[in-house]
């Protein structure tokens, strides 16, 4: 026990000499000062006072104050995630992290310091571990004092005291801890510290570029299955509606040439969505203005016109259908190639996926019967963005469950791991 | 000291790096408890490879025997030995005062203790007026005697020192020298490994000498030069004997000139088994009795020479090593 806590002594007292450690942590400070001093309220958006002006900025007047405060929570949650989490704590401080942290083993074996060190009724195993453990220990320092603070932040500004925050600290120390072992190896096999840096980065950015390429597959495939499923909701929709009614001779005086009548025609039961949906058709601006121009959406020939009759959808269904199978099977190739590696990418996500998980689902559900313009309002262009997003965030779930991103990455740095602790308990000194 | 229990019994320690290096060939070293033994070597010899492999910090390729009574490689057996290394390098964001400490703590020595150690011997060894600086601004003198301090903080009964006046002024090697008989006082074995050999022979019991993986020579280095010891002859020249090979004559030997000691005048010859040599106005012969020295004597005086001294000679840890490392030992054994 008192080896253990000479070690972790000499451990705080090598982080205390080293500069980079407190400059890592007075960033930190600045980081979240940076989030506390963002702000939300019912004029909008604010960093230091300033406030930002959006477009969609008069929205927070018309929310009541337990929405402007579920909005403000969601606000400062997001920001320490993508600010906080995605872009200081898992890029610019994990390469600070690294850098900080590279010359543990090269120092410790160095000859003239190793030897005494050995020759002390310590096994090498021990050693190393405990040397191993140090490391990510100055990391979990340092993310534990970052997520306290932005708990505190959220706590004080959003009134939101949300542990989930916490979650933090393992997701970052796991994302860590990856490429601290390629690191330790690199240490451990070549003693260079400098070495250890260029080609733990190195690896790291050949993680990216898989990481990216398969986020590349990953999001056409998902607008291919949007696609797909846009195009066949728009052909069943269409099968809805009635047909353009012949010219009515003048003078107009039947009631029965109204799109209501045509619709009766078709049977439709009372109290279902169709119905619901045909009724809403009734009240509205028949005169839809589509990207592609304006057309009368309310009968058959208008929605083809439109957006191209239901052979034209379905086949248009059918290639996306095509293109998303095949990009399946990239994904699958993908999938292979990065099951060996750790995964940077999902891990960091893990946390957004956690906290999505929260939110409800449901917003998100078509409903097949219903017009997808008017499910999703006038800007399905733009809501098309929103829904790729969520398929990539399923699809994704679906084929990369977390136990599959932890474990394997798990697995990845047990397998470094073990490799660096052999190497440093069977060579010579 | 031989009758004491061994501390050190190393046989048949063999250590290949690669194919190619293949640097101790088989070594068998005894170190008796209570004395100071000096492992000697040139370049190259494998004399810290031998300390390494003994305190596990290489791995021998194959080794028996014991230390502290213990199996080679014994980890727990550690807690007893103290350690300086060569080129010893101490965590640079440490104060000396905290380096003694910090392995004083990895050789499991409770808290209370061990601040009570490190406090005599950072006295001990004369480091009071920087032992709270770091270590990274220490001159090389500072930082052996701090590492000289964390060698003993366990109380070792073994304490290994790889060159530990490397670096230190006479001043300080004057201080090591007076702890290591300190150490010794109090029945505690001291194993140095040291280029420096004047500093061996006035403090080593005990030595061997490794020479390309082997030892050479190994004992008392009165045994070791036993074979090797001589008499030197002073005389006086006078005007009929003022040629140096006067004196050869006197003695019927062909004295050559050699360049054994280069830079001087040194005549060289032997007969009948006896050597003699010829510096100036001394003849070193080669007998171990002084009464084999009479008729040389009387061959001296019958020539007009006037002797002044006879000394008993015993050649310096220096001479041994020096004609082992050239000409090597074929017995390679062990005198006692």
């Amino acid at each position: 026990m008192s080896q253990t806590y000479a070690l972790l002594m000499d451990a705080y007292r090598e982080l205390n000499a080293k500069k980079l450690f407190w400059i890592t942590l007075v960033l930190s400070g600045l980081v979240i000062l940076i989030i506390a001093a963002m702000g939300l309220d019912r004029e909008g958006y604010s960093i230091f006072g300033w406030t930002i002006p959006l477009p969609f900025g008069e929205m927070f007047q018309y929310m009541t104050d337990e929405q402007l405060a579920e909005a403000r929570a969601s606000f400062y949650k997001g920001v320490f995630h993508e600010i906080g989490v995605t872009y200081w704590l898992t890029w610019a401080a994990i390469i600070l992290a690294i850098i900080s942290t590279a010359g543990l083993f090269p120092d410790l074996m160095t000859t003239g310091a190793i030897d005494t060190l050995l020759t002390k009724p310590i096994s090498r195993l021990r050693l190393f571990l405990t040397k191993y453990m140090l490391g990510l220990g100055f990391v979990a320092l340092q993310v534990a004092i970052f997520s306290i603070c932005g708990f505190l932040v959220i706590g004080i500004r959003a009134s939101a005291w949300d542990p989930t925050i916490f979650l933090a600290i393992p997701i970052v120390l796991l994302f860590f801890s990856y490429l601290y072992a390629v690191c330790v190896l690199i240490g451990v096999v070549t003693r260079s510290t400098l070495l250890a840096v260029l080609l733990t980065i190195l690896a790291w950015f050949g993680m990216f570029i898989i990481n990216y390429a398969d986020s590349i597959i990953l999001t056409l495939q998902a607008e291919a299955v949007v696609e797909t499923e846009i195009s066949e909701q728009r052909a069943d929709y269409m099968l809805t509606l009635p047909n353009r009614p012949d010219p009515i001779p003048e003078p107009v005086a039947e009631q029965a040439d109204s799109p209501g009548e045509n619709r009766e025609t078709e049977e439709v039961e009372p109290g279902t969505a169709q119905a619901t949906a045909n009724a809403d058709s009734d009240v509205q601006d028949l005169d839809f203005v589509s990207p592609w121009g304006d057309f009368d959406t309310s009968t058959r020939e208008g929605y083809a016109e439109a957006w191209g009759d239901e052979s034209t959808l379905r086949n248009q269904a059918g290639s996306a259908r095509e293109m998303a199978a095949s990009l399946e099977k990239w994904r699958g190739y993908a999938f292979w190639v990065k099951t060996p590696l750790p995964k940077t990418g999902e891990t960091r996500e893990l946390m957004k996926r956690v906290l999505r998980e929260e939110t409800d689902d449901e917003y998100f559900k078509f409903d097949p019967s219903e017009d997808p313009e008017e499910f999703y309002g006038d800007s399905l262009f733009n809501t098309r963005m929103v829904l790729v997003e969520e398929k990539k965030f399923e699809l994704s779930r679906a084929q990369r469950p977390w136990a599959w991103i932890l474990l394997t990455s798990l697995l990845f740095e047990l397998a470094v791991v073990g490799l660096a602790a052999w190497r440093f308990c069977r060579r010579d000194y | 000291m031989p009758d004491n229990p061994l501390v050190i019994d190393l046989q048949g320690v063999e250590k290949r790096f690669g194919r190619k290096v293949h640097a101790l060939k088989g070594v068998d070293l005894r170190v008796h408890g209570g004395e100071v033994f000096g492992l000697l070597g040139p370049n190259g010899a494998g004399k810290s490879t031998l300390v390494k492999c003994m305190l596990t910090v290489v791995r021998p390729t194959a080794a028996t025997g014991t230390l502290l009574g213990k199996p080679v490689g014994h980890k727990p057996t550690l807690a007893r030995v103290g350690y300086l290394p060569e080129h010893a390098r101490f965590p640079k964001h440490l104060t000396g005062r905290q380096v003694v400490s910090f392995y004083g703590a990895m050789a499991k020595m409770p808290g209370t203790l061990r601040r009570k150690r490190t406090d005599e011997l950072i006295d001990l060894v004369g480091a009071t007026d920087y032992a709270d600086r770091r270590v990274g601004g220490y001159s090389k003198g500072m930082q052996q005697r701090i590492g000289l301090a964390q060698a003993m903080v366990n109380d070792p009964d073994l304490v290994v020192l790889d060159e530990p006046t490397d670096g230190v002024d006479p001043v300080g090697r004057r201080d090591i020298r007076e702890v290591l008989k300190q150490i010794r006082d109090r029945g505690k074995t001291v194993f140095i490994n040291s280029h420096l050999l004047s500093e061996l022979e006035a403090v080593c019991d005990r030595v061997a000498i490794l020479v390309q993986g082997k030892v050479a020579k190994q004992g008392r280095i009165d045994d070791l030069t036993i074979d090797q010891r001589y008499y030197r002859i002073g005389f006086d020249w006078t005007r009929d004997t003022a040629r140096p090979d006067a004196a050869a004559s006197a003695l019927g030997v062909a004295l050559k000139k050699t360049d054994v000691r280069s830079g001087l005048d040194v005549l060289r010859g032997e007969r009948e088994g006896v050597w003699f040599e010829l510096h100036g106005p001394n003849l070193s012969v080669g007998v171990e009795e002084p009464k084999d020295a009479w008729p040389i004597i009387d061959m001296l005086r019958n020539a007009g020479l006037v002797v002044r001294s006879v000394q008993p000679m015993r050649p310096s840890l220096e001479d041994l090593f020096m004609e082992v490392a050239e000409h090597g030992s074929s017995d390679g054994g062990v005198k006692r």
